[in-house]
């Protein structure tokens, strides 16, 4: 079920909250988890049921794993840490190896028989929903555990810490620590209405980004990137920006509403999300997109590589090591390696400026920030290599200069291609840089009548434009 | 603090909720297609777009059976049909419908009522297998077909229908006109496709008809081809899809609904058509003859199915019953429910090689060059001056 579905808004949202805030108050708190558990088992399986044995059985093995380390780690004698060891390495490799199988196999297949010179029959595994997200959760978790930080000798409690539908499918990755003490808390079991007004806020804002304004840069993004044969340069400039556009309003607005949905029922999720297009640095905008993953790369792959303990080199190599299998992670293709590629070198340069102990201009430093972002997309969104130097090619074609084409413009359905994309582009611009991001929207807020109707009013042209028009994704369903 | 945040809650909720509940409360009364109830302060109208309309007529009106063609069957009465046959018909054919986009209307209209007979046209879309067609997009409509009501609203949340609810218009082209479903949308009494029966002479006082430009050019093609020899290649696959494409859409349908009568027609269109794939496609030729060899086969097993064919007959050779090479006058759309009613020229496994040896024979006996010829000789002349 996607977040931004009439059924999802109008029925499971609702429902999911009554029911549970109504076993909540008759003192069937219990039941209130289980009924949490159950709808998000109902929310994942809305997309194809064939996949719910295969979160059950993860959820299974990993809280066996992860309630004998917890025990293991509270005794702390030597022996117990040392069978502790290959616990938590048995648990990593669980998981590892469903997350290969399913997401990697034909993947590997299919370079096998290229490096073979003979053609290996695909597998024709289809990726199941969120098994990137859920498997790193479970991950952090068992660390956690081996580490003394996460205690859970409750099944229902942990199947709810993994489930819980806000943050299942597409993040934020949060840790034992961060979510299961908030279900605990009994003044979390009442409905607080500061919180369902801040949660419903957050969600129209959300939603706004991601029906209005992400959906909008798809159409020009998917015209240019999947339609084109040959872009100039004012096309060409126009489906980067509308991709990059796209997925940070995508993202953004998935992140909101997934807070937003949480908050309803009294959860503070981690922040995800601050702002990423005003990083001044490749390093800034990593800790400003995608928070969670970051910190999951950094806590559970960088670190444990060495991380910056053990010279430059290993410095450096670490970096790229950590972003190439962190490109890796967004799906099966090489266009994501290059991409966590691109990204790891440019981590590398902004460290070996550091260094230099030469300080460049904000604005600058912002400028080449943003086109380093912007060129990177590129290979994030294309199908092939081919089609990302078809951008590029017409990103750095100045010969070909010229305004948006006749085709451009039929397959966008655009009246007037210039005023409209210019000006789409630009408030873009302005939205991703100038708008407060949710985590500062929260802090604080003392939200008024006028507030509340213009969020009502937002979520009511969301709405109606969701209703007329077609099926649309969130961009972070696929990884 | 609870008290004004619970207010603002209800704030939210009502701006939220509250714009979108009237639309829909205003569409819901205004309801141009007769999708939710039929129609309140104005008379039972019918609207040319059948794609859309149908979803209203399959849900609100009395009828037990239905034509399902395309343009070749909107000519068909659906009196002449109840009558000959039994049942209450109507004629739900939509132009240029292929068997992708029927599908999705008799399925949906199967599963919400029982239906007596249907009758169905075999056009030749099997052999490009399109599934939808890009004038009228499938994501415009499709959802009015998926049994799923809470989304048939998205087919009047456009410019178009807004505009039609903000004026309250019963224009025709907001809610149709007011026809009987006996042939809502016939062609055949429109003066510009009516005058160009006749013969060929017709055809060429009709020269700037966008219709009979593309005629010429196919006769065109298909003369320069055969002169040179470079006929279309034969593609192996073409026939294995065009198959799977008939049993998707259609014959898979039949076999769900065994209780329903199915009349399966292949379009008597004009001899050059067949000439043309004949003696110039082979391939598209082949997986026509596959077709037909498949279906006549399923017909033989299955009691509620029967398939039509006119190939061996004399009248696709008279030009002057066409208005363009597919399209046939209203006797010829009469003669196809006489013989499905008297159950004449059915293809069956036991008849259908003879009879596609005879189709073939004639087909590749017609002077495709004199027709070419005669028609170049009134057309060339005007090159150029059409729309």
């Amino acid at each position: 079920m996607l977040f931004n579905s009439l059924e999802f808004i109008l029925a499971f949202l609702p429902v999911t909250f009554f029911v549970y805030f109504w076993l909540n108050k008759k003192r069937l708190i219990v039941a209130g988890k289980s009924w949490l558990v159950l709808a998000s088992l109902v929310f994942y399986a809305w997309w194809n049921v064939q996949y719910l044995p295969l979160i059950l059985v993860s959820i299974l093995v990993n809280f066996a794993i992860g309630s004998a380390l917890a025990r293991q780690a509270g005794d702390g004698a030597r022996r117990g840490r040392l069978g502790a060891k290959w616990l938590l390495a048995a648990g990593i490799v669980f998981n590892l190896g469903l997350l290969g199988y399913y997401k990697y196999a034909d993947f590997f297949l299919g370079n096998l028989g290229r490096v073979l010179d003979a053609p290996i029959e695909p597998l024709g595994i289809v990726l199941p929903l969120a098994i990137s997200f859920f498997s790193f959760t479970q991950i952090a978790y068992l660390v956690d555990s081996y580490r003394g930080r996460a205690k859970e000798y409750d099944l229902l409690n942990y199947a709810l810490f993994v489930t819980f539908f806000p943050h299942l499918i597409a993040g934020p990755i949060v840790h034992h620590g961060e979510i299961m003490p908030q279900f605990s808390a009994a003044a979390n079991l009442v409905r607080r209405y500061r919180n369902v007004l801040l949660g419903l806020m957050l969600f129209s804002i959300g939603l706004a980004k991601k029906v209005l304004i992400a959906d909008t840069f798809a159409v020009w993004a998917t015209a240019g990137f999947d339609q084109a044969d040959h872009l100039n340069f004012y096309e060409a400039w126009a489906t980067s920006l509308s991709y990059t556009f796209q997925i940070y309003f995508d993202f953004s607005g998935y992140t909101d509403m997934a807070l937003g949905a949480a908050m309803l029922f009294n959860i503070r999720m981690p922040v995800n999300f601050n702002s990423p297009y005003r990083a001044t640095s490749i390093q800034d905008f990593w800790r400003r997109w995608h928070i969670t993953l970051s910190r999951f790369l950094r806590d559970y792959l960088y670190i444990p590589l060495g991380g910056s303990r053990r010279g430059t080199g290993r410095v450096y190599a670490n970096l790229l090591l950590t972003f190439v299998l962190g490109g890796l992670w967004h799906g099966a293709t090489w266009m994501f390696v290059l991409w966590g590629a691109l990204h790891g070198a440019a981590m590398v340069a902004h460290r070996l400026w550091q260094r230099l102990g030469v300080r460049m201009p904000a604005l600058l430093a912002w400028l080449l920030t943003f086109n380093f972002i912007n060129l990177t997309w590129i290979f994030f969104r294309a199908q092939s290599l081919e089609d990302a130097l078809k951008v590029l090619r017409g990103m750095t074609g100045f010969d070909a200069m010229g305004r948006l084409g006749e085709r451009f413009t039929a397959w966008a359905g655009l009246l007037d291609p210039q005023i409209e994309v210019g000006l789409a582009l630009l408030g873009g611009l302005a939205l991703a840089l100038g708008w407060r991001n949710s985590n500062a929207l929260l802090a604080g807020a003392r939200p008024g009548l006028a507030g509340a109707a213009a969020c009502g009013l937002l979520a009511a042209v969301s709405l109606l434009t969701l209703m007329a028009s077609k099926y649309s994704e969130f961009i972070y369903f696929n990884f | 603090m609870g008290r004004r945040d619970r207010k603002l809650v209800l704030v939210l909720i009502l701006a939220a909720l509250g714009p979108a509940a009237a639309l829909f409360s205003t569409l819901y009364a205004y309801d141009p297609l007769a999708l939710f109830h039929e129609p309140w302060g104005r008379p039972q109208t019918v609207h040319k777009n059948m794609r859309l309309q149908a979803a209203g007529i399959i849900r609100y009106e009395a009828f037990d059976s239905v034509i399902l063609g395309t343009s070749i069957l909107e000519n068909t009465s659906a009196r002449e049909a109840s009558r000959l046959l039994g049942g209450r018909f109507v004629n739900l054919s939509i132009s240029a419908g292929d068997f992708f986009e029927r599908g999705l209307i008799l399925r949906d209209l199967l599963a919400r009522r029982p239906v007596r007979e249907v009758i169905y046209s075999l056009d030749f879309i099997y052999l490009n297998q399109r599934k939808g067609y890009w004038y009228y997009p499938l994501p415009t409509y499709d959802f009015l077909y998926d049994r799923n009501p809470l989304n048939d609203v998205r087919a009047y949340l456009n410019g178009h229908f807004l505009g039609c609810l903000f004026h309250w218009s019963v224009d025709p082209d907001c809610v149709g006109r007011v026809v009987d479903l006996d042939r809502p949308n016939a062609w055949m009494g429109e003066p510009e496709e009516a005058s160009r029966f006749g013969g060929l002479d017709a055809w060429c006082r009709a020269h700037d008809s966008a219709q009979i430009r593309d005629v010429y050019a196919k006769l065109s093609e298909a003369t320069q081809a055969i002169r040179t020899g470079a006929l279309q290649p034969p593609d192996p696959s073409q026939k294995t899809l065009a198959i799977e494409y008939v049993e998707q859409n259609l014959t898979s349908v039949i076999k769900a609904y065994p209780k329903t009568q199915f009349y399966l027609v292949f379009p008597p269109y004009s001899r050059a058509k067949f000439a043309i794939w004949h003696q110039s496609r082979p391939g598209d030729a082949e997986t026509h003859l596959a077709v037909v060899r498949y279906l006549a086969e399923l017909a033989s097993r299955l009691p509620n199915l029967q398939v039509l064919g006119f190939e061996d007959q004399d009248f696709p050779d008279d030009v002057a019953r066409y208005k363009d090479i597919d399209h046939f006058d209203p006797d010829i759309s009469s003669l196809i429910t006489q013989s499905i009613a008297q159950g004449r020229h059915r293809i069956t496994a036991a008849n259908v090689e003879p009879y596609l040896a005879e189709a073939t024979r004639r087909a590749m006996a017609y002077r495709l060059d004199d027709v070419t010829a005669r028609l170049a000789a009134c057309i060339e002349p005007h090159a150029g001056t059409g729309p």
